[in-house]
């Protein structure tokens, strides 16, 4: 059975009241005299080339009297309707930092105080395997190494494509011909006799250790299949969509990976945010389904865990037809284990209530850590987070 | 050049301490750097180092007229390019080494009303300033508009203090933690109300307007406070109060040391350098003359044991495995490759700096750094007809032309191996070598 943790990061600072809208509130409508949304408001056709076009419709969906979807998370809806989605209100730190790279530090290390330069998650692959055995245990699907898996010791696996994870060669590693036409048995034992059999004492490890680790992290991806038990199709041209199907495919293999991380770019809406907006959650909506109607083909019992944040919310007031960085944002967890609804505060929108016109957090992030840790991945949150935080309960209890 | 290869590859204990020097003092040197050190002898080579002249007036002009987006850059990433061409194109390593020390110390980024501009005005400062006296450094930083936004000092007034700056420059820039009150905080915040910025004048209609020093007198907190023992007014007291706590020459020679040489600060060589701080009023270059001819900095202990910072890396292989004659695309490239490997040139994660040390080998970076390293030595024909020009075996020419003589006996046996199984496709043998040499872990560190 697949347990898998996924975290997806929408990049840029996803827009919190445009995604879960208070449709009611006056001071919503003021601020957003051409960015809001309402249930009687017309989302547009989402022409998108070389794919079908998204059909326009409404540009809310409520969830409840006063709180609805933005219209193009119909996906999201129908999960929230099935009570796989819990809604996760006002989510941030205590005050706000309105720079992505601090801002996104704070969501990996959750530590809004300090500067730490280890992540969440690679303290949690300390205590799931306090040996450093595993070093697919945390997987990122994209192009750099997020903060949130470092960690001493810690090896974590980075790949852009199932193949493409490997020393010297990475992009034709199964196409048979190696760095300089050196096959690929010779490369890896090229890597073992370099890296294997030295060791140099050093918390974060030398780079003989984590070469050793590299190089049978490598080793692991080799044993995923190409496709396996599904016939779920992808949609192409959806960046999301992609990276999810690679870990639908290496989460299933068997392979050890259980902790991944992936990014969603282009939510920094400075301007020109309504068609953004729309197209980005349009594909995240869509790529979420299709994922979990992949991981349920593959295994009907499939306890697979998606957490979805940004590193912030953006400003309450619109500018330019877009929004500035802001403070709390607005986060999402879906699983077949979680207990669908909607918790925490919506924070208010008056400019006396906002920090400086951002909106104040309603909801610490270490909170909905805290409830992931020990509510769905048995791990301390005491042990990852110095201490566990409030006592939000966000999984569905077995009867 | 047969004759200079077969002594370097004897690796002669001469040759092993210059290039040391020149790895740490600089980048991965290129035969000619070395050459020239051979030449003059080590200690005349520390002094060549320490003496570069100013930038030249007009050096960044080059870069405009190639990459229109550097001329007063908006954003951090349009001014990073022009920062790497500086640092693989220069003559004087040394220079810009310090820069990206103080880059790092003094770590600025980007903030809403911090062009790009502004940072590109900063790093300068560092490259014309960054080996000069250490009193002089904080005024200019205290006056550096990217430092002042970046630090929310531009909006601090009497009756809205910003401690931000004020605490910053004691704990990160100069003192450390631990050697100051949070009345001396306090004192220092006051003393930099009203020092602050304004736009200046755009030059034309395009790109960012550059900010200008400020001081607001109506903001300024006029009355002396007490701070480390003494009376400070403005910004100037406050660098002379840090100036003459001695925790401040511990902490610049600590901080330097562990830059320049190795990552746990060795007591005797650190307290040698803060007492040349002490003498000479905080000389940096003094510091550091210090440091490159002390007996540890020269001991084989510490030798390939700091890992490259990702801009080392990249900028290491660009100047020895690329040629650069113009500014082009490719400056850009560099700067996302060291990003991808964790460290993105005017972008620090936080104004405490980068990591540094094994951290950056994390993960899969230490990966990304091997396959980027093997993707540009493999393609480099510079470094394979250097290679060739050695009359070497393939092996001792490549490990040769990548700065890697001093590699283990393991490594390089391992490497033979590789090497002797290698078929013959028609092309290089160096080059493929190269692509396969570059595996080795002493390639990771400098």
């Amino acid at each position: 059975m697949s347990s898998s943790f996924v975290v997806i990061h929408l990049a840029g600072g996803n827009d919190a009241l445009n995604t879960v809208v208070p449709f009611t509130d006056p001071h919503y409508i003021a601020v957003r005299p051409t960015l809001a949304l309402q249930p009687d408001s017309e989302l547009p056709t989402l022409r998108r080339p070389g794919r079908e076009d998204v059909p326009g419709g409404s540009g809310v969906l409520p969830i409840n009297d006063s709180l609805g979807l933005h219209g193009a998370l119909t996906g999201f809806r129908d999960l929230y309707e099935q009570g796989r989605l819990a809604v996760l209100l006002g989510v941030g730190y205590p005050e706000r930092d309105r720079s992505h790279f601090r801002s996104l530090d704070v969501w990996h290390t959750a530590e809004p105080h300090q500067v730490r330069s280890d992540g969440w998650l690679g303290r949690v692959a300390s205590v799931l395997d306090p040996q450093h055995d595993n070093p697919v245990l945390l997987t990122n699907i994209g192009r750099s190494m997020p903060l949130a898996l470092a960690a001493p010791g810690v090896m974590a696996a980075s790949l852009e494509s199932i193949g493409g994870y490997g020393l010297l060669s990475p992009a034709d590693r199964r196409g048979g011909g190696g760095a300089g036409g050196v096959a690929h048995a010779d490369l890896a034992a090229l890597a073992a006799s370099l890296y294997q059999g030295r060791a140099l004492p050093n918390p974060w490890g030398s780079a003989q250790q984590v070469g050793v680790s590299a190089i049978r992290g490598i080793r692991s991806f080799d044993a995923v299949p190409d496709r396996g038990e599904t016939d779920v199709q992808y949609p192409p041209f959806n960046p999301i969509a992609a990276r999810l199907e690679i870990i639908a495919r290496i989460a299933t293999a068997g392979v050890g990976a259980q902790i991944f991380h992936t990014t969603h770019d282009g939510y920094d809406t400075h301007e020109n945010q309504f068609a953004t907006q729309h197209r980005l959650l349009a594909d995240l909506s869509e790529a979420v389904t299709v994922f979990l109607d992949d991981l349920a083909q593959r295994d009907p019992l499939d306890r697979t865990l998606i957490l979805i944040h940004s590193e912030f919310g953006r400003r309450i007031a619109e500018s330019r037809g877009g929004t500035d960085h802001g403070g709390a944002g607005v986060a999402f967890l879906v699983g077949n284990g979680v207990a669908g609804g909607i918790y925490g505060d919506m924070p208010s929108l008056r400019r006396e209530d906002s920090i400086d016109g951002d909106l104040r957090p309603s909801l610490d992030l270490r909170e909905v850590y805290t409830a992931i840790l020990q509510r769905f991945l048995n791990v301390d949150a005491a042990a990852v987070l110095g201490k566990a935080l409030g006592s939000l309960r966000l999984d569905r209890t077995v009867a | 050049m047969t004759q200079t290869h077969a002594h370097r590859a004897a690796a002669g204990k001469p040759r092993a301490e210059l290039a040391h020097l020149l790895r740490r003092a600089g980048f991965t040197p290129t035969d000619a750097e070395l050459d020239q050190a051979e030449l003059l002898g080590y200690r005349a080579t520390v002094e060549r180092l320490l003496s570069p002249p100013p930038p030249a007036d007009d050096e960044q002009y080059l870069v405009h007229r190639h990459l229109p987006a550097t001329e007063l850059p908006i954003e951090a990433a349009m001014a990073a390019p022009e920062v790497m061409w500086q640092l693989i194109t220069s003559g004087h390593p040394l220079r810009e080494k310090v820069a990206l020390f103080w880059h790092g110390l003094f770590a600025t980024a980007f903030k809403d009303g911090n062009a790009g501009v502004d940072q590109a005005a900063q790093i300068a400062m560092f490259r014309r300033h960054g080996l000069g006296s250490f009193a002089d450094l904080l005024v200019r930083l205290s006056l550096d508009p990217a430092m002042l936004v970046w630090l929310d000092n531009q909006l601090s007034a009497a009756d809205r203090v910003n401690e931000n700056f004020g605490r910053e420059l004691l704990e990160l820039f100069s003192m450390g933690r631990g050697s100051y009150d949070e009345q001396d905080v306090h004192a220092s915040a006051l003393a930099f109300t009203g020092w602050s910025v304004r736009p200046g004048p755009s030059a034309f209609h395009l790109g960012a307007r550059p900010m200008w020093f400020h001081y607001d007198a109506q903001r300024h907190h006029g009355s002396p406070q007490q701070m480390l023992g003494r009376d400070v007014a403005n910004g100037h007291d406050v660098v002379a109060a840090i100036m003459a706590q001695p925790a401040t020459a511990r902490y610049i020679a600590t901080r330097l040391y562990l830059f320049f040489s190795e990552q746990s600060p060795h007591p005797e060589t650190v307290a040698a350098m803060a007492d040349t701080f002490t003498l000479t009023g905080g000389d940096i270059r003094a510091v550091l003359r210090t440091l490159f001819t002390s007996r540890r900095f020269l001991d084989p202990a510490v030798r390939r044991v700091q890992v490259k910072s990702p801009v080392e890396l990249v900028v290491g292989l660009a100047r020895t495995a690329q040629s650069w004659s113009v500014p082009d695309h490719r400056l850009g490239e560099l700067v996302d490759a060291a990003a991808l490997m964790g460290q993105r040139l005017l972008t620090p994660p936080n104004v405490a700096g980068w990591a540094s040390g094994e951290a950056w080998l994390q993960g899969a970076n230490l990966l990304e750094r091997i396959n980027f390293a093997a993707r540009l030595v493999g393609a480099s024909a510079l470094l394979a007809s250097r290679a060739e020009q050695t009359g070497l075996p393939v092996l001792d020419a490549c490990l040769s032309a990548l700065d890697l003589d001093d590699v283990s006996e393991q490594s390089r046996d391992s490497l033979a191996r590789a090497i002797g199984r290698l078929g013959d496709d028609g092309g290089p043998a160096s080059g493929r070598a190269m692509t396969l040499a570059v595996a080795v872990p002493e390639f990771q560190y400098c």
